[in-house]
């Protein structure tokens, strides 16, 4: 897939462990494996930042204005392009992105097995969060949770805004998620939870990157309503229940920190309450 | 008047009438170019406003199991294109500008062009048509004159 958005002069460049790419019209191409970050010398052309940006948006940007405005899109195979530039502001709304600088290029990892020290088997009904600083592995341990609990035979529900977690690709997955899992894409959050807890019946819900009041919401509802939650949480320490995210406290109640040092996955902390 | 100069005769009004049937057909693709672009127009402008439809799917769409002359043309392959070099590029320059810019202008600017290629449609392609089959009769007829003239 990459290769399928990259001039070959780039994608030449990186090794096959990559996990993220960036691209910024006339600066050097940086890129980040699971050890490393690596700034090279390649600088990206205006013709080659265009001939990106042509491909991410599918030479078509009438198709990806609404997203482009939330930050990213997602691609196939769960890439995800993160998006700078202008904001072109309608009274306090966001119409779109112009003058596009910078394509961040997430590319998604899947590893078996990473999950196997939470001895998640067919009774394992905790609510777990994940937390970590960004790029630490999050995704990659929520996505084996969710593939893993699903095997077992209990309904996992993943709520996927980005399609980050299931690698969504029309109507089929690129990422294993599991035998038992459905997958909510695209859906805001609010509209996705509400869903997900009336029509599809789960035992787990899944979810990546809380990051306000209408998570808090729905994580609540869920939680009240007799769900399992695992979710992910941006930050640097398990004491992160503060302000927005306090009702969350008596939720979860299995708490797992990620570093990236000294490689992204490292579980520094994990608290069982 | 032997056998042989019927013959040439014969041999002249066919000739002739393929000239005419040549003319004819390219007239009628000029037509129907311009027919199949201005559908395509209007698939655009219908597959963006419902579906905001990639330009990449909206080719593959309009193409699937049409092998006319414009869905060649669309898909980039290799076709005699009847019309003039100055109308096949204004046609690619507008086609290739389709997909940059937001859902809303894109939409005003393909019913824009629809509505132009529309007027050109219902005028210049009935003309295209009629001319077409005019200039096959007198082909055949210039045929028949030569045979009476010269045999």
């Amino acid at each position: 897939m990459l290769n399928d958005i990259l001039p070959k002069r780039v994608f030449n460049l990186l090794p096959k462990e990559v996990t993220e790419v960036r691209v910024r019209r006339d600066k050097p191409l940086v890129y980040y494996t699971t050890q490393k970050k690596v700034m090279t010398e390649c600088l990206i052309t205006q013709a080659e930042f265009d001939y990106v940006l042509s491909c991410v948006t599918e030479r078509s940007l009438y198709a990806v204005t609404e997203k482009l405005v939330c930050g990213f899109l997602p691609l196939k195979d769960g890439l995800r392009v993160g998006i700078a530039g202008e904001g072109v502001a309608e009274g306090e709304k966001i119409k779109t992105v112009k003058h596009i600088t910078s394509l961040s290029i997430r590319i998604p990892h899947q590893i078996f097995g990473i999950a196997n020290f939470l001895g998640i088997n067919g009774y394992f009904k905790k609510n777990v969060l994940i937390v970590s600083p960004p790029a630490a592995g999050k995704t990659t341990l929520l996505r084996e949770i969710a593939r893993t609990i699903s095997d077992t035979g209990q309904t996992v529900v993943i709520l996927d805004e980005r399609g980050e977690i299931s690698g969504v690709c029309g109507d089929s997955f690129s990422l294993k998620i599991g035998k038992n899992t459905d997958v909510l894409f695209g859906f805001p959050k609010r509209i996705a939870y509400e869903n997900a807890l009336r029509a599809l019946n789960p035992d787990y819900l899944i979810t990546d990157e809380l990051s306000g009041e209408k998570d808090v919401e729905g994580v609540l509802r869920a939680y009240y309503g007799g769900v399992k939650v695992i979710a992910t949480l941006h930050g640097a320490s398990l004491d992160c229940f503060h302000g927005v995210f306090e009702p969350l406290k008596k939720v979860f109640d299995h708490l797992i920190l990620l570093s990236k040092v000294p490689r992204v996955g490292t579980v520094v902390e994990e608290v069982v309450l | 008047m032997s056998y042989s100069s019927v013959f040439a005769g014969l041999c002249l009004i066919l000739s002739a009438s393929f000239v005419g049937l040549w003319i004819k057909k390219r007239m009628f693709l000029k037509a129907a170019f311009y027919e199949d672009y201005y559908s395509y127009l209007l698939f655009a402008t219908e597959k963006i406003s419902y579906e905001r439809m990639p330009v990449g799917e909206l080719i593959a769409a309009f193409t699937k199991g049409n092998q006319r002359e414009f869905s060649r043309f669309l898909k980039g392959e290799k076709t005699v294109v009847p019309v003039s070099e100055n109308a096949t590029r204004d046609i690619c320059e507008y086609l290739n500008g389709i997909g940059k810019t937001d859902a809303e202008t894109q939409i005003a600017s393909l019913k824009g062009k629809a509505a132009e290629v529309k007027r050109f449609v219902e005028t210049e392609c009935v003309k295209y048509r009629k001319d077409g089959n005019l200039y096959f009769k007198l082909s055949v007829l210039v045929g028949a004159v030569l045979f009476i003239i010269f045999v």
